[in-house]
């Protein structure tokens, strides 16, 4: 019997029990649409009203449930408008199966209507991608293309499809599969480099682990906890690893780096061993890299051995799943070394220079973050925006689960928190889900509050209306003499009315009691709602080391 | 600092762009790129290319990791 490519694609999607998939139409995919069309039972689709919010509402729902996001789209400008999207997910690590359109193959390289080359546009921002010219090709690249974006570390994959491709027919039993012996990760794991580390742990006076994105991914994170507590060794987290949180409170001294905590930045800074746990060692945590860690020696255990070397020396590198690893070295007996002074060394640090801002004046942004703290429950997936706000919820909220922070860490993109909290939301249905955005980013990718409405996501948004472009106004103020070039934003729409043009409830806070019962309620709601937050335009984000600056160089105030 | 020379051997599983990711590599790290050989390996899908490459780079070890972040990249083999 012969099948056509369209077909062959909604199968390999139905095999890889891909349940949602994020499209948007357009002449090059419509043979494709056509077949999804018959399978709206098996394969839902949900579509935006931008592919860039597409895109990254697959990232949401990638991220908040490590399940590949799938995304269809047409070629030439719906293939761009993901590039976004794209390399968003490529800095963090998210799985994504990126479907694109493309123009028959008898007019690829003629400048042919919406022909552009995206496999060239996209390569370096995907794991790989593929170009299927050929219907033999295309069974085996949409099975290579979801191994490689879900193993080893994840990341986005695109397959570009023309889309005579798509209509062509071939011979079932003549469909191959893909090689995908070829894309296997290293295995198997090296005891001994293991043994190694845990005799430096035992020989370190002011151990510290430093936890990143890639133990969220692998799920390891109650492990690491469950190690940390075992052995009494401090933990850190960067911004990708806010998730880990031991249950010994005293053992977590919160985040590092521009943007990290006072004592989180002195336990790096002081510590004579540091065990990295799936971290990337960006510039953001690092400050001037040679400043970084003066005393300690580095333990990087990573699945990518590319990380490993790449931006700080180590004195032992390990590769592999840190799930695995931790594992493993939960099996090996309680380090005797008592770390209870350093402990208390950090504590003290903890005390004396605490997060803080005033709780006075002028509604604080920080206050409405310390209010979804306090009014939702640990498993509500917070999303953020990218900014002071990305911050402020970073610094205030505190995440005790995996998979509850969605953030656009390594490429910052503004305009990715409301769509991926669509996504997040369709992929939690029975989790509450609250995105917290700045101003700006929100007006980036508004036209998403249809799709909101279109499918009924129970969505909770708080937009922190501060009139600035607020992260980069800080710069402004602190190190270009308060010339706030470009950043006003005084102009703002009336985020509340403009919610509900689109159907959606809404709120507008602008002091502390109101600010508390709105946070409040909308926590009982049951359907979409806005909180439209008018706060403190002068408000920054402490501490704070400035780019390029050692650790110790911290501002906090 | 003075330019020497390294020749190095990478393995890899053979897809239209893999060349160009190559030597985008190493342009971005400093290096220029003198000149590439292709070597079939017999095998199906694996072909090995033989970079000539000019640098200041002293710490060319640790780039032979980094060539892993292309998923394509197999084996790499300095010469
Ligand atoms: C797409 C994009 N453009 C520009 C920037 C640079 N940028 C980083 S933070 C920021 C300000 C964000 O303003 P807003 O969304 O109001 O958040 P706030 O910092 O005020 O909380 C800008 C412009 C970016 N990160 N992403
Ligand atoms: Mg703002």
């Amino acid at each position: 019997m012969k099948i056509t490519g369209a077909s062959i694609i909604v199968k390999k999607l139905i095999e890889q029990n891909i349940e949602y998939i994020f499209g948007y139409p357009g002449g090059s995919v419509i043979p494709l649409f056509d077949e999804l069309y018959n399978y709206t039972d098996r394969i839902k689709l949900i579509q935006p009203r931008h592919e860039q919010g597409g895109t990254h509402a697959a990232d949401g729902y990638a991220r908040s449930t490590g399940k590949p996001g799938v995304v269809v789209v047409t070629s030439g400008p719906g293939a761009t408008n993901t590039v976004t999207g794209i390399a968003t997910a490529f800095m963090d690590s998210v799985p994504l199966v990126v479907i694109t359109g493309q123009v028959p193959v008898s007019l690829m390289g003629t400048d042919a209507f919406q022909e552009v080359d995206i496999t060239a546009i996209t390569l370096p921002v995907t794991k790989t991608n593929f170009l299927v010219n050929h219907i033999n090709e295309l069974a085996p690249s949409l099975d290579l293309a979801f191994h490689i974006a879900t193993t080893g570390r994840p990341g986005p994959v695109l397959v570009d499809i023309p889309s005579d491709i798509q209509k062509a027919e071939i011979e079932e039993r003549k469909i191959k599969r893909g090689n995908i012996e070829n894309f296997q990760t290293k295995t198997r794991i090296d005891e001994k480099q293991l043994e190694n580390a845990y005799e430096m742990i035992e020989n370190s006076e002011k151990p510290l682990i430093l936890s990143g994105g890639g133990v969220i991914i692998s799920g390891a994170t109650r492990l690491v906890e469950r190690f940390a507590e075992k052995n009494n060794i401090p933990i850190i987290t960067t911004l990708m690893g806010k998730g880990v949180y031991p249950k010994n409170e005293d053992l977590f001294f919160e985040g590092l780096g521009m943007h990290g905590t006072y004592y989180g930045n002195y336990a790096v800074q002081n510590s004579d061993l540091i065990i990295a746990l799936g971290v990337r060692f960006s510039d953001r945590i690092l400050g001037n890299v040679e400043k970084f860690a003066p005393r300690a020696k580095i333990i990087h255990i990573d699945i990518d051995r590319s990380e490993i070397e790449k931006n700080v020396a180590t004195i032992l590198g390990i590769e592999g799943d840190v799930k695995k690893i931790i594992n493993i070295l939960l099996n090996f007996p309680k380090v005797k070394k008592d770390f209870s002074r350093w402990i208390e060394e950090l504590s003290e640090q903890k005390r004396k220079f605490p997060l803080k801002y005033e709780k006075r004046g002028q509604l604080k942004p920080q206050y409405i973050v310390e209010l979804v703290n306090k009014y939702f429950s640990d498993n509500t997936i917070i999303v953020s925006d990218v900014g002071q706000n990305q911050m402020w919820t970073a610094q205030f909220y505190k995440f005790k689960e995996p998979r509850t922070f969605l953030t656009s860490g390594g490429l910052g993109t503004m305009g990715f928190g409301l769509p991926a909290a669509i996504g997040a939301k369709i992929g939690n249905p029975d989790k509450e889900v609250v995105l917290i955005s700045g101003d700006g980013g929100f007006q980036m990718n508004i036209q998403e509050l249809a799709t909101i409405r279109r499918y009924d996501i129970n969505l909770k948004m708080i937009v922190i209306d501060n009139a600035y472009l607020g992260m980069v106004k800080q710069w402004q103020e602190l190190f270009y003499e308060k010339r706030y070039s470009a950043t006003p934003l005084p102009d703002n729409p009336d985020f509340s009315s403009l919610a509900k043009v689109f159907g959606i409830n809404s709120i507008t806070i602008k002091d502390w009691e109101e600010a508390e019962k709105a946070v409040r309620k909308i926590s009982e709601m049951n359907e979409p709602v806005l909180i439209h937050a008018l706060v403190d335009r002068d408000e920054k984000v402490f501490p704070m080391v400035p780019a390029g600056a050692s650790l110790n160089e911290i501002m906090l105030e | 600092m003075k330019e020497t020379k390294k020749v190095v051997s990478i393995l890899v599983f053979d897809k239209p762009n893999v060349l160009i990711k190559l030597i985008g590599f190493f342009e971005k790290r400093g290096y220029t790129v003198e000149s590439i050989n292709l070597i079939k390996t017999g095998e199906k899908e694996k072909v090995r290319y033989i970079f000539v490459l000019n640098t200041k780079e002293k710490s060319f070890e640790k780039h032979k990791n980094q060539l892993f972040r292309i998923v394509e990249t197999l084996d790499v083999k300095f010469l």
